[in-house]
């Protein structure tokens, strides 16, 4: 119980960030973001581009309830799946290092 | 391979470029001549300081010839690659040159990799890029051909110009997109492996295509987003510092929001032409 407590304290204390050595352009609706460390070209679907919008263009990052009603909204899908969607894309966002993950 | 001065002093795409060595030591292989010091108000933007290290003469690594990057401290780069090593300190302030120091093989091929990446991150902040395509002019235009190592670049290029009265080639591997006075223009790079090419020539740029060989010809124009991820695949880009990926990101954007941009697929005949709209 206090693990779980704790796990969910920390889960929902999590926002995502731009990742300060990235740059990165949204053309026509998809994100282009280069991770400068790797010289690598990344290029968003439109779920992705929608996160790293709302995480690029907060001061405070965004979390994952954030993302979930952002989805929700611009896509009209149901928070289950939204959810599923913006923890996934999250996860490869961060392994990518296109976002950073604080808290 | 010529011995040369101590100090080389050439111009891309109107960026001039300062190279130095010891005497004797800088070897010539570029058409650099053929570009002299522009004298702008800019001086020098690429301050290139080359130190020959005969041990750095060896066979190439994998993945040759790109460098590998990392950023150093402050708004230095360190590339290294199998003949050539070397620290790039990008400008503090818009006045300041690019200052670069290698230590390289006494090879045209390891100084001039060196000189291009440097230049790859000197003519972004001047609003300019390196293209790996061909390009040709015609009508008054350049029209530009992208497409990886093998994807028929040269072959077109030459096929134009030797198959159409008033087609001119203007390069064959590495081309320069500049955003100048309101429009692109490309200029012609005096760099090695382009004989026969106008190096130092400049043109404004008509069309901008991706190459894809197919067994019949064909051209479908690309939106913006499609265009923009095509032509980013094609910029030569050491794009370690975020401000320099930023920058590369933008002109990519406005030249293919500006240029006509469409894939090409074609196979090898000059029926290309007519698909191009260059007869």
């Amino acid at each position: 119980m206090i693990e779980e407590t704790f796990g969910r304290t920390s889960h929902m204390a999590t926002r995502y960030r731009k990742n300060p050595q990235t740059a990165g352009r949204i053309v026509d609706g998809l994100a282009f973001v280069v991770t400068p460390g790797q010289n690598k070209l990344h290029t968003l679907n439109a779920s992705g581009t929608l996160l790293w919008r709302l995480a690029r263009d907060a001061d405070e990052g965004v979390s994952l309830d954030e993302a979930v009603s952002a989805l929700v909204e611009a896509f009209e899908v149901d928070e289950e799946t939204a959810r599923r969607d913006a923890e996934h894309c999250f996860r490869d966002l961060v392994e990518r290092e296109i976002l950073v993950a604080e808290g | 391979m010529h011995a040369s001065p101590a100090e080389i002093g050439f111009s891309i795409a109107g960026v001039d470029v300062l190279l130095r060595g010891s005497p004797g030591a800088i070897p010539l292989g570029g058409f650099y001549a053929a570009c002299p010091l522009q004298g702008r108000d800019l001086g020098v933007v690429i301050d290139f300081r080359f130190d020959s290290e005969m041990t750095r003469d060896r066979e190439p690594w994998p993945g040759h010839p790109a460098f590998s990057q990392r950023l150093a401290c402050g708004d230095a780069v360190e590339l290294r690659r199998f003949d050539a090593e070397g620290l790039v300190r990008l400008p503090g302030t818009r006045g300041e040159p690019l200052r670069a120091r290698f230590r390289a093989a006494p090879k045209v091929h390891a100084v001039e990799a060196a000189v291009r990446a440097c230049a790859s991150m000197a003519l972004p902040p001047r609003g300019a890029l390196i293209l790996h395509a061909s390009a040709v002019e015609a009508g008054g235009g350049a029209h530009i051909f992208a497409g990886v190592s093998g994807a028929g670049k040269s072959t077109l290029a030459h096929m134009l110009e030797s198959g159409l009265p008033g087609c001119r080639r203007l390069s064959d591997e590495l081309t320069v997109a500049a955003a100048q006075g309101g429009r692109w223009m490309l200029h012609v790079p005096p760099f090695i492996g382009g004989e026969g090419l106008p190096h130092g020539a400049e043109s404004p740029i008509a069309t901008l295509q991706f190459l894809e060989k197919a067994p019949i010809h064909e051209r479908r124009a690309l939106g913006a987003a499609a265009a923009t991820q095509q032509l980013l695949r094609h910029i030569l880009a050491y794009a370690s510092h975020p401000e320099t990926a930023g920058q590369i990101l933008d002109l990519a954007c406005a030249l293919t929001g500006e240029v006509p941009c469409s894939v090409l697929a074609f196979r090898r005949d000059l029926g290309v032409a007519n698909v191009i709209g260059i007869t």
